[in-house]
This record gives C-alpha cells, structure tokens and sequence, in this order.
C-alpha cells in the first residue's frame, strides 16, 4: 500500500513537473511583451481613462433575484441541481446574501446583492500563482480560464467570497445548449471563475465606439445585472466620471462598503436602507 | 529510482500528447474543392467580394456561400476544372469548406475592429493570398498569442489579458 501510493505520487510529481516546464515555456514567447506594458487602445480611449464601478442602492433593491438570473443566463452559469447545492457548489457569480435581525416574532431580513466586489487592492490577485487573475487599467478584476491552474488560493483569499471553482465540466439541459452567449466562454472543470463586470459588453461598447468614432459615451456599457434590475437598485457606470450617476451617488451620505476595514477598497458601494 | 521511471514515463507521455496535437495541428484539411486564390484574385476580384462577412465580422460569414461561386460558375461554363463547383451549383448545395484559421472557444477575436475599423491588411495575418494556388489546407501564418499582443504592442493597443481572453 505505502509503496503504492508513493510511486503514484513519484508520477504524479514527475508530471506536474514537467507539465509545468511545458506550460511556462509556451506561455513564455508572451511575457516579454505582457502585462506592464499594456497601452490602452490609441484611438477614443486613453490609459486609466475609465474606472468601472457599481452602486447598489438597499432600499430600493426589493430582492427580487432578476440580477441573479440575467447574470447567470449572460454569463453562461450553469443551473446545477439539489446534491451539488448541499455541497455548496452552486456557482453564481451575483448572489443574495440573506441576513436575519431579531429574533421571532418580529425578525427583519436583509437581502444583499453581492456581485464581486471588484476591489482596487485586490486581496484575490496578490496570491496567484501564476497571474491568471489580476486587476486591469480600468479597474476590473479579471480571470483568464485559460491560464488559471485551480489552486484555488485566490478563492480563499477573497473576503467577500466571491470566487468560484468548477469542481466539475458544467452542464445544462439540451434545451439550453442552443444559447449559450458567443462572447463568453464555457469554463471547463479545474478552474476559477468570478464575475467580470460582463467585460465582454465592454468590448462591444467600444468597438461601436470606434466605429462611430467617437469616444466611450455613460451607459454605453451596462453589465446584465444592472441593466435587469426592475427597481433600477444597481446603478453602474465610471467612477472617473463626476458626472456619472455611479460616481455621484458612490459618495452619497449612506454609501458604505462591506468590510470596509479590510482595506480591499472594493469599487462596489451600498446605499444603506432605511437612513 | 521510482522517481526517474515517473519522470521518464511522463515525458513519454508528454511527446505522445505533442504528436497528436502536432498531427491535428498540420492534419492536413482537405477542402471540396481545388480552389484557387491566384486566378480568381488575377481576375481583379476583391477579397471582400467572397469573403463577405469579413468586415463587419459577421459570425460565420467568412467563407464564401455557393451563391457567391454561382455568378460566374454557371452551366455556360465550361472548365473542366471547375466542374465540381458546378456541381453544388446546379444541386444548389453549400459547399463544405473547412476553417483553417480558428482561434480557441475562450479568445475574443473580431475581424470588425481588424479590417473593417483598424484598416489592416489581410496579408499580415493571411500572407499573400494572390499567390496562393492550392486550396488552404494550413495556417501560412499561424495564429499565436505572441504574434497578437506583439502587433498590439508595436500599434500601442491594449495588451490587457481580458480584451482578448473571455
Ligand atoms: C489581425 C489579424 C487578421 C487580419 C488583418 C485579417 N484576419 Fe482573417 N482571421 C484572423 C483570425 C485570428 C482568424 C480566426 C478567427 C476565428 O477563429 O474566429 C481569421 C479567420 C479568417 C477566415 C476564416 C473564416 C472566418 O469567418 O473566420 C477568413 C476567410 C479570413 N480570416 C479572411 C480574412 C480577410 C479576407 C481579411 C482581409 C480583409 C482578413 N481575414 C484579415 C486574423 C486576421
Ligand atoms: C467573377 C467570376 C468568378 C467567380 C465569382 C468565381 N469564379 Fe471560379 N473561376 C472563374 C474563372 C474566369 C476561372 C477560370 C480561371 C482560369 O482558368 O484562368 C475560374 C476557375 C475556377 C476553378 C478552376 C481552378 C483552376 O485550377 O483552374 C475553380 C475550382 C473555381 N473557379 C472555383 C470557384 C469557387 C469555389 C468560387 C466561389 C467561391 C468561384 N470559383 C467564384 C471565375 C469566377
Ligand atoms: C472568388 C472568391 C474569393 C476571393 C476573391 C478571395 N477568396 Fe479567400 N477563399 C475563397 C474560398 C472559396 C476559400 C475556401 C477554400 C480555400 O480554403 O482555399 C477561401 C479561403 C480563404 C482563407 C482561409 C480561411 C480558412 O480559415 O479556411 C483565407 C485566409 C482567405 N481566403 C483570404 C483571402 C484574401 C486575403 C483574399 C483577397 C486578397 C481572398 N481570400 C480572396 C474564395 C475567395
Ligand atoms: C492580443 C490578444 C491577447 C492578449 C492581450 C492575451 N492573450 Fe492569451 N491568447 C491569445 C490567443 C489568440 C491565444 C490562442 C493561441 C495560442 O495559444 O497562442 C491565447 C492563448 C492563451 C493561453 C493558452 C491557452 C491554451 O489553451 O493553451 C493562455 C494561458 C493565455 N492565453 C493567457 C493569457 C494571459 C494571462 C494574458 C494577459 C497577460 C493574455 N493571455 C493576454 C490572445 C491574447
Ligand atoms: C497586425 C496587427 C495586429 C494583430 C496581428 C492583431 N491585432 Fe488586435 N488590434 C490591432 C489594432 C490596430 C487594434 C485597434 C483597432 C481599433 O483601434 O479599433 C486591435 C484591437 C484589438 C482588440 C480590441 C482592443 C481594445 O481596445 O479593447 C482586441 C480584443 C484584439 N485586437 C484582439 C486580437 C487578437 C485575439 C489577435 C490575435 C489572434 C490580434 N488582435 C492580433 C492590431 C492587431
């Protein structure tokens, strides 16, 4: 037995090893010119010109789980089914937090949207190995699938549990397998994955922008949350912005942040209820 | 001892996987018809004119339908050469090319902001097809991260990894 699971390990090691010389060395060719040098595109948009940021406003925001859905469809979310829900393995990229005060018979609930919280220092980004997560020019905080190797460290040092893991190959219903959104990938097993601000409608918002030729305009790039939410509760847009609604109302005297003291400085602010 | 048995079997293992994919990679796709880039390029014929969907990076739009094909290829003509073109043509069937340039499912490519925005030449990323007489069966250059973010460095655009990845 003993002998058995150390040779197993002896492969196993072996593999991971020169798995991992075959991975740096394809990945390599690309850092030469990778991440610090990234200009942003020449034409309408400039450096650090943007900083994408989300309001959501507690005393509108009626629970109604919309922003839930529209996400999950957006975003390719798989539905998942009751075993894996006991195993808490449920990926949803936009959750509701219930909370309960008081006790029965007169207990209040709370209902709090959490998407992820898109932090400007992010706690996520500092663990990864292997820079599959980090936070870009614009302040989103992104996951590439592709490169990510699922140590899943990144998931434990979110405080806002906001990250993901696929512990296995999604799968829908063969009623659903016919729209799938193009712009956004299926993410295999073995791999983290968290919200993005749906940066793919970014993409689309500034290739008609470019098109139009005319710069990057408020409300153009709305995420699917925000652009469902019947109570219009989820205001989003550019905090760099001061004109922006998300900007303005981000400084509102109920604006706070969920674990403030953490120092995450997460770029989505809540207006609290009932103040 | 076990531990250089595990590592030579994994590498064995390892050239295995790099042959299939290298053997997928040149797995030499054949295409219906013995097309040729030259003459009809010669012909004075735009890509734009076949490749229709290219620049507004209409999806799927890329290679051309058999409509296309029938305004020339008709039963008036006569090459013997082109006869299984006409075939589809009389049948009215779409002829089943093969994509030979493909980006993997999780990158984001639009030919929209290439050609039909940035103005590119097809050549940079296609070579030059008005030389080409033989169907496309392989990338003449291949698509690679590197080659993408290195253009992209040169023309100072964005090299963020979610611009590309998604
Ligand atoms: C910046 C590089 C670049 C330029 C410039 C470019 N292409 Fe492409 N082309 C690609 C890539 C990458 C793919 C693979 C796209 C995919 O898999 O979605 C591709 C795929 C194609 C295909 C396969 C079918 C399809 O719909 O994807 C055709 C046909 C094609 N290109 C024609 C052209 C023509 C014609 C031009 C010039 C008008 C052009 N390309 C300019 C990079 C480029
Ligand atoms: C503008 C008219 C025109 C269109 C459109 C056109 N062709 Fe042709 N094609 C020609 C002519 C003319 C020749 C004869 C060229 C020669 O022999 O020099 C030819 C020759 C051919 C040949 C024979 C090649 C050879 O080696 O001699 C094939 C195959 C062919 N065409 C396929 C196609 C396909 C497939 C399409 C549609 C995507 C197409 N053509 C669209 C005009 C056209
Ligand atoms: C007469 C129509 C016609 C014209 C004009 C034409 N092509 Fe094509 N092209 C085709 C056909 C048909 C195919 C598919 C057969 C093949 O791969 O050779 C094709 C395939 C391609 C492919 C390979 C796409 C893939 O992924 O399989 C590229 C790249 C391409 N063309 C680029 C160009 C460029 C660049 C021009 C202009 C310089 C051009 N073509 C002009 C008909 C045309
Ligand atoms: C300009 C576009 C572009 C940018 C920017 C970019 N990539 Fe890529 N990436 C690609 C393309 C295209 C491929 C597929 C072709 C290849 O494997 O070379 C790819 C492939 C990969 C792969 C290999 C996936 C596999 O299945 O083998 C990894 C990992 C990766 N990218 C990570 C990153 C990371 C991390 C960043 C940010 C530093 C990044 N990429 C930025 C275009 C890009
Ligand atoms: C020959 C040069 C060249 C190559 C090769 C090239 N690109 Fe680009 N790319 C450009 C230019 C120029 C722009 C800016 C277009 C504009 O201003 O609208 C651009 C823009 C983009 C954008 C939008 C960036 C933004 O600002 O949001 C994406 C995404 C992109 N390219 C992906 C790719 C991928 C993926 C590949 C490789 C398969 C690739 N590009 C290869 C020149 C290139």
């Amino acid at each position: 037995m003993e002998s058995l699971t150390t040779s197993r390990n002896g492969f196993l090691r072996g593999l991971l090893g020169t798995l991992g010389v075959f991975l740096l060395s394809g990945i390599g060719k690309a850092w030469g010119t990778a991440p610090g040098d990234a200009g942003h595109g020449k034409r309408p948009l400039k450096p650090g010109e943007h900083r994408w940021g989300m309001v959501i406003d507690l005393d509108k925001c009626t629970g109604c789980g919309s922003c839930v859905v529209a996400c999950s469809t957006e975003n390719n979310l798989a539905l998942g089914n009751p075993q894996e829900a006991a195993m808490g393995r449920i990926i949803r990229w936009l959750k509701i937090l219930p909370s309960q005060e008081g006790e029965f018979p007169a207990p209040k609930q709370r209902l709090l949207p959490m998407p992820c919280q898109q932090c400007d220092t992010p706690p996520c980004t500092k663990v990864c190995p292997v820079y599959a997560t980090f936070r870009n020019e614009e302040g989103i905080v992104g996951q590439v699938y592709s490169r990510c190797i699922g140590c899943r460290y990144c998931l434990n040092a979110c405080p806002y549990t906001c990250k993901d893991f696929n512990w296995k190959a999604p799968v829908w219903p063969k009623e659903m397998q016919a729209s799938f959104n193009p712009d956004v990938s299926i993410r295999p097993k073995g791999v983290v994955e968290k919200c993005l601000f749906c940066h793919h409608r970014l993409q689309r918002a500034k290739e008609e922008a470019v098109a139009e030729g005319r710069p990057l305009r408020e409300n153009d790039y709305q995420p699917a949350c925000a652009e469902i939410c019947p109570a219009k509760a989820i205001v989003f847009g550019d905090l760099n912005n001061n004109d922006s609604d998300a900007a303005n109302l981000s400084k509102d005297p109920r604006a706070f942040h969920l674990l403030e003291e953490l120092g995450a400085e997460p770029k989505v602010t809540y207006l609290k209820e009932g103040a | 001892m076990k531990d250089l048995a595990a590592a030579v079997l994994s590498l064995a293992f390892i050239g295995l996987v790099w042959l299939l994919l290298a053997g997928y990679q040149s797995g030499s796709k054949k295409q219906p018809v013995a097309y040729n880039h030259k003459k009809h390029i010669a012909l004075g014929l735009e890509c734009a004119g076949c490749h229709t969907g290219i620049a507004d990076g209409k999806a799927r739009g890329g290679l051309p339908t058999v409509e296309v094909c029938a305004a020339c290829h008709t039963s008036d003509d006569e090459n013997p050469r082109a006869k299984a073109v006409r075939d589809y043509v009389s049948a009215n069937k779409p002829i089943p090319w093969k994509k030979v340039y493909n980006v993997p499912t999780h990158v984001y490519f639009s030919h929209r902001r290439h050609v039909g925005l940035a103005k590119l030449d097809c050549a940079l990323c296609h070579g030059d097809m008005s030389k080409v007489e033989a169907p496309v069966t392989r990338q003449a250059v291949t698509i690679s991260m590197a080659r993408c973010m290195g253009c992209h460095h040169r023309m100072k655009v964005t090299n963020d990894c979610l611009a590309c990845h998604k």
